[in-house]
């Protein structure tokens, strides 16, 4: 809970007549809502998701549907151009838990290292809390 | 609230989690809000893993993190990314509108 109250134990109540409008504390809301859209973040994992390829060049792509020259692509993500824009529209990234990028790492680590993987990614994703970088998942 | 999910829209981020933005009405008439919700939970209480509950935000010059374990602890990392002052209680009777305060807790405690 985020709590704008100097001290909860000596101020119970919490709604007063004169919180109103004009005497909202701008830092305060701000500070709140960093916080609160920061932890949100690191708590829900994921990432940004990836630019839109050309409209011209799209090809959907579900998680039955890996084609063996894709990359890994962040689950949410939910276009692939089969690897032909390969390191020129698409972001990588190493956080992904989708089917296909567990796949790759079996063919990359065999079953043990990437299962052993799968497993460290979502403890870190589940229990840790997250560093994340300052100002990525909110306003700047 | 609303500023939250909208620059995450904009931003194209995509939570790994679903999450789920929520404002309750009616909490100092007896929780109504919150009770309606957990009565009528849009999504399986039993997979709904945390809450981040914004309270009078906006009043007074401190923010105060109010709570225990994993959410307050990533609140207590991301005040540190930040470099933002906050006040830290781990928990204190009294805390109204915490919905599901430990995993498994299907009805607003008191």
């Amino acid at each position: 809970m985020l709590m704008s109250v100097e001290d909860p134990f000596d101020d119970p109540n919490y709604h007063r007549p004169e919180d109103d409008v004009e005497s909202i504390q701008l830092g305060n809301l701000r500070t709140t809502g960093v916080l609160a859209a920061h932890t949100l973040a690191a708590w829900a994992g994921g990432g940004p998701t990836r630019p839109l390829p050309p409209t011209g060049r799209r090809v959907t792509c579900g998680p039955d549907s890996a084609h063996p020259t894709c990359p890994a692509w962040p689950m949410g993500s939910m276009t692939c151009d089969h690897g032909r824009c390969r390191g020129k529209l698409f972001i990588q990234s190493d956080r992904s838990h989708s089917p296909q990028s567990f796949v790759l790492r079996i063919r990359k680590e065999g079953l043990a290292g990437a299962f052993f993987d799968e497993l460290a990614l979502r403890k870190n994703a589940r229990d840790r809390p997250r560093a994340l970088p300052a100002g990525y998942y909110v306003a700047r | 609230m609303l500023e939250i999910a909208r620059v995450w829209q904009a931003q194209g981020f995509r939570p790994a989690r679903s999450v789920l933005f929520a404002a309750w009405d009616d909490e100092t008439q007896g929780w109504w809000g919150s009770k309606y919700y957990v009565q009528n939970a849009p999504y399986p209480l039993d997979k709904t893993v945390a809450t981040l509950n914004l309270e009078m935000v906006g009043r007074g010059k401190d923010v105060t993190i109010v709570g225990r374990e994993a959410v307050a602890d990533q609140l207590d990392a991301s005040a540190r990314v930040y470099s933002a002052t906050v006040k830290f209680i781990p928990w204190f009777d009294g805390a109204t509108l915490c919905l599901f305060p430990r995993p498994g807790c299907r009805r607003p405690c008191s």
